[in-house]
This record gives C-alpha cells, sequence and structure tokens, in this order.
C-alpha cells in the first residue's frame, strides 16, 4: 500500500480547508515576529471579552534560543504553527480537532492518540490556560488550551486554541526524520524540501542570534518599545500599543539568546512585558464595549435572521 | 434488603489530569460516604472508579427511604421565656419561631439551671430518589480540584469540561442536572473504539458494560493489567521492564485499554549516560525501561498505547522514531558539553545570579570549596579535593544537557568530571551532592560527597536565612526544611563527629559582610533542631525524650542521637518512672534554692541519716564506673547503672527531710541532691520526661 505523502504546504491547506467548513474564517499570519501564534492580536485580543469568534491561520514563530545552527533535526528558530481560535469554545471541540486529523489521512484505530496534561502559561502576555499536548504515537503534534485568563483578564466566555506543530506533523506524515527533509512540495522541476528553503536561513540566524545581536542596542531598543507602548496605550491606541509590546517581547527574547540577561533581571523583564499585555488588555476590553462590543451584536442579528 | 437499590453516579468529561484522578475519586467515594451518614441512609459496598475520562460510584443496596429522624430542641430557660405576668417574652416568642409552632404547643424540660422550654417532633422518612440530586451536589461542590477551569460561555466549573451525568437508582434515572449536564442513562464507551451511547441498565453492570466498550473502569484492573503486559511483551528480548511506581500510576491515569508494546532504540545512544536514557523514556515519553539480569539497560522500551491498533506497527514505528529523536537529541548535548572541561563550564558561573543578594553561583561554588575544605579536613579526609568538587559542583549547570533536563543536575557533573579526568573522588562527590533530593531519598555514598553534600546545603540555609527569607507555613521556596534534615541525616548516618554550631559559624564567615547577623547562628541551629524533632516525632519517638535531650543542647548531631537512643532505651527500663519522678522531684527542690547553693559540697561530716550516707557513697561509686562511659559516649550504658540506683535514691527520699530546720544540714543535703542531678543529667535533662 503506498500512500500518497501530504506535502508541507497540502497539511497547511487541508487543515485549513477543514477549519474554514467548520466555520472559522482563514486569516493570514502576523507581520511581526512572534514567539507564538497566541500573540497574534486575533489570538490575544480577542480572546477578551464577550465577543465570539473563530478563525485559522498560519503564524512564523521565532524562538532565538532554539536556535542549532541548522545542526539539530528537530529544532530550528524559526518554525510555523496552525493556530485555531474558537471562542466560545464548543462542546464538541475534541471531535473536531480528532475530525481535522482524520482530514489528513491520520486513522484514530491505527494510530495512538492520546490528550496528555499539558497546563499552559505565558506569564509575558499575563495568560494562561489548561488543557492538553495532543501525543500521536508518542509524538506531541498540538497544543490543545482551554484560556482561562488573557492580559490578567478572566475570559469569558472561554476560548479554545488549537495549534498544530506543522513541521512535527509533517515529519510524522512524511516518515523523516529531520525537519529539513520535509518536503515542502513536489513542483515541476521535481521536489523542494525544508531545508532547501530555510537551512542557510537557520545558519545565519542562529549566529545573528547567539552571536551578533548588538546588546546594548537591543537594550535601548526594548526601553524605547516599553516606553512606547506605556505612551500609545494612554492614548487609547491599542493596536500600535500592543505591537510596540510585540516588539520589545522579541527583543526580549534576542537579549535572553544572547545571554544577557541574568536568571533575576530575566524575571523583572518578563513582569514588565506582563505589565504591558496587562494594561493593553484591559485598554482593549474598553474600547470595544464603548463600541458595543460589535460582533456580539452582528451574531445576535445573524441568529435573528436565521430565525427568520 | 427489599426496600434498598442499587445507586450509580457517573462523571463524563474530557481527559483528566493523571495526577488530579485518585484524589477525585477518593474523595468522591468519601464524599458520598460521609454524606449518607449525615442522612442516615444505610448502604452497601461503595465502589469507585476512575479513567482519564469518567470518575463513577456504585453503592450496592442504598436504603430507597431514610428512617424516620426525632428532632428535639432545648430552648431558654422559663425564667427568660416567661415574663412577670405570665407573658412569653420575645426570647421565648422567638424561640417558638424558629421551631415554626405557636408558643402554648412548646413542652418543658428540666435542665441543671433550670426548667427550659422545649421543642420535639418527628420527621418523617425522606424518600432517597428525592434526596440524591442535591446529595450528589453536595459530594459533587466539595470535590478538590487543584486547578478548575471553566468552558464555553458556561460558568460551570470542573476539573476538565463535563460530557454527560449518568444518575441511576435501581432501573431508574434520577432526574437532575449536576455540573451542566442533565442527568440520564447514557454513558459511552473508548473514544475511538466505541464512541457510540451505551444504555446502562442499571449500576451493577456498570463495569460489565463498558469493559465491552473497550474501557477496564476499575483503575486497579487496569493497572495490573499493564503490569502483567509489561511482562509479557518484556519475554520477547531476555530482560526486564523497570517498574517505577510513578510512571505504572501515571500511565494507568492515560488509559483506558492499556496495549503495551515493545520498541526499540538505536543501541549506540547507550554511550549517553544512562540516567538521561532513562529520564527521557520514563519522563517524557511515559515509556518503560527495559534492563537485563546484570540491571544493565538495554535498547528497548516499552510503551502502553491506548489503542487496540489496526496496524500495531505503525503505533511502534512511530513510538521508536519519538524515542531515537528524543535520544539524539540527549547525544546531541552531551557531546557538544564535553568539547568543554568542567572546569571550564565552572568559569560561566559568575554569569548567573544565585540571589540578588548573595552574589552569582561562583561566589557559592567558591564558600562550598571553602567550607568543604574546614569539613573535611578534622575527619581526616583529603581537603583539596573536597575544595575541588565543591569548587566544580555547580559547574554544570551552564551545559545544554542540564538546560535540557534539569533533574540532571550534579548526575551529569559527575560524567562530566570524569570526562575532564579529575579524580574519581571527585566526581562521585559532585555527582551526589544534591543527595537527599527528597524525602526518601538515598545520602552520598562516598565521604567526600557527604561532606560536599553538607557544605552546600548550609551555604544556602546561612545565605537564605540572612537575606531573611525563613520558611513560613507552606512557603519554602528553597526547601530550606529539606535542607536542613538532608544536612542531619548526613552526619548521623555517617556517625561523624561534627559541631554544628561551629558549622554554621565558618559558613558565616565565609559569607563576608553578607551573614553577620549576631543570632543568625541561633536561628539556623534552632530551626535545624525544630527538623529533627519533626522528624523522630515521625519516627514515633515521644516529645519529651527530644526535649530531654534537646535541653542539654548538644551541638553534634551524632551525639544527640546517641543520647535520644540511650534515653529511649532508658524508658523501657523498670526503673524509668521512678528515676523520672525523683529528678522531676530533685529539679523542683534546686529551682528554688538556686541562690545558696553557690560553691557548696557535700560534707560527709554532716551525712547523718544511713539513707544519705548511702545515697552519697552510691553516688560517688556510680561516678567513678559512669564519667569514663561519657566520656565514651555510651550513654546507653551508663544509664543503665544509675538505674541501679533507684531504690537508693526512694529510700533517700522516704526517709530523710532534705529541708531540714539546720541550715548546714539543709545546704549540704541540697548539694547531695547537686551530684545526683549532675550525674544524672549528664546525658538528657530527665526531669522533662
Amino acid at each position: 500500500m503506498t500512500e500518497q505523502r501530504l506535502s508541507f504546504q497540502a497539511i497547511i491547506q487541508k487543515l485549513q480547508q477543514f477549519w474554514q467548513e467548520q466555520g472559522c474564517l482563514v486569516l493570514q499570519p502576523l507581520d511581526m515576529e512572534v514567539g507564538a501564534g497566541t500573540f497574534h492580536p486575533q489570538t490575544f485580543l480577542k480572546s477578551i471579552g464577550p465577543e465570539p469568534w473563530a478563525a485559522v491561520y498560519v503564524q512564523p514563530c521565532r524562538r532565538p534560543t532554539d536556535g542549532r545552527y541548522g545542526q539539530n533535526p528537530n529544532r530550528i528558530q524559526h518554525y510555523y504553527q496552525l493556530q485555531v481560535i474558537l471562542k466560545p469554545s464548543p462542546l464538541n471541540i475534541q471531535e473536531l480537532y480528532l475530525d481535522s486529523l482524520c482530514a489528513l489521512g491520520i486513522d484514530p484505530l491505527v494510530h495512538d492518540i492520546r490528550f496528555v496534561e499539558d497546563n499552559w502559561a505565558s506569564p509575558t502576555l499575563g495568560a494562561w490556560g489548561l488543557g492538553w499536548e495532543v501525543w500521536q504515537d508518542g509524538m506531541e503534534v498540538s497544543q490543545f488550551t482551554y484560556f482561562q485568563q488573557t492580559g490578567g483578564l478572566d475570559c469569558s466566555p472561554v476560548t479554545g486554541e488549537l495549534t498544530y506543530g506543522l513541521e512535527r506533523l509533517a515529519m510524522y506524515l512524511q516518515g523523516v526524520n529531520s525537519i529539513f527533509d520535509i518536503l515542502w512540495h513536489e513542483g515541476p522541476s521535481g521536489p523542494i524540501y525544508y531545508g532547501d528553503i530555510f537551512l542557510q536561513n537557520e545558519e545565519e540566524m542562529s549566529r545573528y542570534n547567539f552571536e551578533c545581536a548588538d546588546v546594548d542596542a537591543l537594550f535601548k531598543q526594548f526601553e524605547y518599545y516599553e516606553a512606547e507602548a506605556v505612551r500609545l496605550q494612554q492614548l487609547s491606541l491599542v493596536s500600535p500599543a500592543y505591537e510596540m509590546a510585540i516588539k520589545a517581547s522579541h527583543v526580549f527574547n534576542l537579549l535572553d539568546a544572547r545571554h544577557a540577561i541574568s536568571v533575576t533581571e530575566r524575571q523583572r523583564y518578563i513582569f514588565r512585558l506582563q505589565r504591558l499585555s496587562v494594561k493593553i488588555a484591559k485598554e482593549y476590553y474598553e474600547a470595544r464595549k464603548d463600541l458595543g462590543f460589535p460582533l456580539l451584536q452582528k451574531q445576535r442579528k445573524g441568529q435573528q435572521h436565521v430565525k427568520q | 434488603m427489599l426496600n434498598s437499590d442499587d445507586f450509580l453516579l457517573e462523571i463524563g468529561c474530557e481527559e483528566l489530569p493523571a495526577r488530579a484522578q485518585a484524589v477525585l475519586i477518593n474523595a468522591l467515594a468519601k464524599g458520598f460516604e460521609n454524606a449518607l451518614v449525615a442522612c442516615g441512609l444505610a448502604h452497601g459496598a461503595i465502589h469507585a472508579y476512575v479513567t482519564p475520562r469518567r470518575l463513577a460510584v456504585w453503592i450496592e443496596k442504598l436504603q430507597k427511604q431514610s428512617a424516620k429522624q426525632k428532632v428535639e430542641r432545648k430552648g431558654p430557660l422559663l425564667s427568660l421565656a416567661i415574663d412577670a405576668k405570665g407573658k412569653p417574652t420575645p426570647a421565648g416568642l422567638g424561640f417558638a419561631k424558629s421551631c415554626g409552632v405557636e408558643f402554648a404547643s412548646l413542652d418543658r424540660i428540666a435542665s441543671d439551671k433550670g426548667d427550659c422550654l422545649y421543642y420535639c417532633s418527628e420527621m418523617p422518612g425522606q424518600m432517597t430518589a428525592k434526596l440524591l440530586p442535591a446529595l450528589c451536589e453536595q459530594v459533587i461542590v466539595a470535590l478538590p480540584i487543584a486547578k478548575a477551569m471553566r468552558w464555553g460561555d458556561s460558568e460551570i466549573s470542573f476539573a476538565r469540561p463535563v460530557h454527560w451525568i449518568v444518575l441511576l437508582l435501581g432501573k431508574e434515572v434520577i432526574p437532575a442536572t449536576l455540573l451542566g449536564q442533565n442527568s440520564d442513562r447514557l454513558t459511552y464507551g473508548h473514544r475511538f473504539h466505541h464512541p457510540q451511547a451505551i444504555s446502562l441498565d442499571e449500576p451493577k453492570h456498570y463495569e460489565s458494560t463498558l469493559q465491552k466498550a473497550h474501557v477496564v473502569a476499575d483503575a486497579e484492573k487496569r493497572r495490573a493489567l499493564i503490569v502483567r503486559d509489561l511482562k509479557d511483551v518484556v519475554a520477547a528480548v531476555k530482560g526486564e521492564a523497570t517498574l517505577n511506581e510513578d510512571l505504572l500510576n501515571e500511565v494507568t491515569a492515560i488509559v483506558e485499554w492499556p496495549v503495551a508494546f515493545l520498541g526499540q532504540f538505536d543501541k549506540h545512544f547507550l554511550t549517553v549516560p544512562h540516567e538521561a536514557l532513562i529520564l527521557a523514556m520514563q519522563q517524557h515519553q511515559k515509556a518503560f525501561c527495559v534492563h537485563d539480569k546484570q540491571q544493565q539497560l538495554l535498547p528497548y522500551f516499552i510503551g502502553v498505547s491506548n489503542i487496540d491498533s489496526r496496524d500495531p506497527s505503525v503505533v511502534v514505528h512511530g513510538n521508536e522514531r519519538v524515542m531515537n529523536a528524543r535520544l539524539a537529541d540527549a547525544q546531541f548535548f552531551f557531546d557538544s558539553d564535553r568539547k568543554h572541561s568542567l572546569a571550564f563550564m565552572a568559569k560561566k558561573l559568575d554569569e548567573i545570579i544565585f540571589h540578588a543578594h548573595l552574589g552569582t553561583l561562583q561566589d557559592r561554588s567558591l564558600r562550598i570549596a571553602d567550607l568543604a575544605k574546614t569539613i573535611a579536613l578534622p575527619l581526616r579526609l583529603n581537603g583539596e579535593d573536597a575544595y575541588r568538587a565543591g569548587l566544580l559542583c555547580k559547574a554544570d549547570l551552564v551545559s545544554d544537557m542540564v538546560g535540557e533536563f534539569p533533574e540532571l543536575q550534579g548526575i551529569m557533573g559527575g560524567h562530566y568530571a570524569a570526562h575532564s579526568r579529575e579524580v574519581p573522588a571527585v566526581a562521585k562527590a559532585i555527582a551526589e551532592h544534591y543527595q537527599p533530593r527528597f524525602a526518601l531519598d538515598e545520602l552520598p555514598q562516598s565521604p567526600l560527597g557527604a561532606v560536599v553534600a553538607i557544605a552546600d546545603k548550609i551555604d544556602t540555609l546561612v545565605g537564605i536565612f540572612a537575606v531573611g527569607e525563613i520558611p513560613k507555613g507552606d512557603k519554602d521556596p528553597y526547601a530550606l526544611r529539606r535542607l536542613a534534615l538532608g544536612v542531619l541525616k548526613i552526619i548521623i548516618d555517617r556517625q561523624w563527629s561534627l559541631d554544628l554550631w561551629q558549622l554554621l559559624q565558618n559558613a558565616c564567615t565565609f559569607y563576608g559582610d553578607k551573614a553577620k547577623n549576631a543570632h543568625l547562628v541561633q536561628h539556623i541551629f534552632d530551626f535545624m533542631m525544630e527538623r529533627l524533632k519533626h522528624q523522630y516525632i515521625e519516627q514515633g519517638i515521644a516529645a519529651e525524650i527530644f526535649m530531654a535531650v534537646l535541653a542539654k543542647r548538644p551541638v553534634e548531631p551524632y551525639d544527640f542521637a546517641l543520647r535520644l537512643r540511650a534515653v529511649q532505651a532508658f524508658c523501657e527500663l523498670p526503673q524509668s518512672a521512678a528515676l523520672a519522678a525523683a529528678n522531676k522531684r530533685v529539679s523542683r527542690i534546686l529551682e528554688k534554692e538556686a541562690v545558696n547553693l553557690v560553691g557548696q559540697s557535700v560534707q560527709e561530716t554532716l551525712l547523718l541519716e544511713p539513707a544519705e550516707k548511702a545515697l552519697w557513697q552510691a553516688l560517688m561509686a556510680k561516678k567513678q564506673e559512669v564519667l569514663p562511659l561519657y566520656k565514651a559516649q555510651k550513654y546507653e550504658q551508663a544509664l543503665s547503672v544509675l538505674a541501679a540506683l533507684q531504690p537508693t535514691i526512694d529510700a533517700f527520699f522516704e526517709t530523710t527531710m532534705v529541708m531540714a530546720e539546720d541550715q548546714a544540714l539543709r545546704n549540704n543535703r541540697l548539694a547531695l541532691l547537686v551530684e545526683l542531678r549532675d550525674l544524672f543529667s549528664a546525658v538528657a535533662d530527665l526531669s522533662c520526661l
């Protein structure tokens, strides 16, 4: 029995297709450096307040400390997450998730699929939730979280977040042992692999992250972005303020990779970032409230429409 | 019983955290037991079931109607309930109202303070079916959920989202809404093998019905199945599975239908330290290790899946691939770490802050090294090796392997020390210096390991006490209680003659200005003695025995332990009660007369009574005998020698008046008592007993 190997881009397409059919908007990645899909305003901000939301998008993620100069088959500093946001989390969210795996050709009566407790917290976002890592034959392929707090605010209703580790899923589906051997796409001029696209980038970015990033300049940038975030938030400019907080967060990650921040200092920096998130979350909530939570209104109208 | 029926509650939910399951199910069963007692409902056996997706209780022969209950209430005294004109007072009327009756219908009853109002009635028995919804609610609300969560747009919270509730009494569904779900008789089988609803006819068929739907509901049975399967599977490779208890419990809690399988990993990974391999297998992949008869690790692992796969080889290959990737990661870290010597890594410790006020890990390493040397030298151990081990013991904290597997701190240091050609004793000491890492952990095996372990722990204790972060309640972020006890256990186990007070003082010296509070040593010493007390009490030793020894403030922990053992043995002697009483009496008398006794010694010419003469002679004779015993720390023997004095002492108190009229006689007798006390209390203050 030979199976058609799903290419990396086909996996993305299938998942987006699946979630689109479940009523999700297909959104696009955030055009900024983030450590996880959760930072995308379509997750972080949309999980605040009572407005409903359902979206799917791919988010490129950067974690400077995870770089291995392209030498380690399982770790890279730039990779992709596919993020699904369902608010409120439907009661059948686990079944939906499992159906999405079926859509990729993963048969749960063949593979061993497990929900293993994993409680998630992002101190920088002032956020935490409960949920699982999803294991497929011992490999963690997704994170599954019920948000309980975002930016220090209680989540009501609760947002369900599904995060697929696309590279891991692809390695599994394609049966390869290195990220760099993932088939991205089989084109007219032959196969193009992940390594063809990103290996050089990994080598260079690892050098930059660990060796060359200008520490003094980064410290100054951190101060600047932090101050800007506060200033903009005071002007009630939520989105620009949040972008500044995201930039500060990435600069912090770079400083971390350069070992420029000691253990105790580290806690203090995280706390500073968390303070920004909490302020911005509150500001966003107030702004949406002033607007009368438009998406909630829209949903009510939609339901009336259906009834008529 | 004819008027009883079986009861079943099942809470069906999304995958519960493994560690929470035992806690929840025990609380659920206990909660029902208590609640039924409170309602006066008799019942038969209670069976508790827990899987990742359900908590269930089946109670046999639950009484269908509660017994009639007599309700009695005593009210205020008549003198307060009725005024001078014979009219009920507000207090009297209030009582009647609270009983829900007219004042006139209340009875009277006598009490020791006089007659008072009295209300008595009989509550009819209630139908169990009517009581159950509220009772279940009450039991569920009281469940100890460590981390509760909400889901969707509901305000209900539980350990994980709840999907169904089965609530049966006999063959009937008890209508109720619990945790947001309406009760029914529908349960669900295994998530993949049997996702359809199953209609349960009656409680006693619960377990067998689920068994047919690929769910082993009884956790104990699931555990036993896993153990059996592990043995079956491992037979293929002439090995044995390492049955780690924690892992077995965890695996039992993440499967409903266990299917064990044997996996293999690349055998060249066996060159990586086995501790790292075991950790990756057990902790990260939740798989069991396999070893041969000589306890050598074999390149296999046993996973436990939750599926009877249509193609088991797919599950095996998938797990093998993940395992190989994990181990490759460990290999990668091990190889890259070994590009540098441990001494080179130690240099990087100046970049890591130990504590904002206590300097870097390098400062700490230097202090540990100095302290280790001062401990080693009087014990005739190699001081230079102790210093070296102290200096390098924290170096592995900058290694990639420990960055990835923090649990391997110390252990990796030992491996890297050996690789860096440090002497074997130094490598061993580094590997062992975190021990004991938890309550029942082993102590360091090597003398040098014990030395560095003591130095490391004392350094933390002194530093953290110096900055005032003393443990309070359940807040002990530096685990100072465990560290304190660890030091004491090591010293006592080694039978080392180490002066704890001096040790703490030395540690303070190495902190310089950072630890100069005058009472610091006293505080830490007292804190450590408190830990020792807890430990001994936990072992079943009476607090008085501990306090008797503590009163002598022995500064050497091993000496403390010897005294304690002696007093314990002394308490077993037939004479001990009388002697303890005599010592109490002596100490009471001397307490009052302390001022008059300065410089007083016994003069034989003033001894008049035969009993006091006999006591004096006996004391002198025993003194000759026990002084060398005390010196040799043979306390138990010394006390049993002294126990022979009991009849002589008792005779003395019976016939001799200590507080004689004559001042000279009295002082002489008091001086005799001082001799007696000093002789007895050399080991412990027996008057505490």
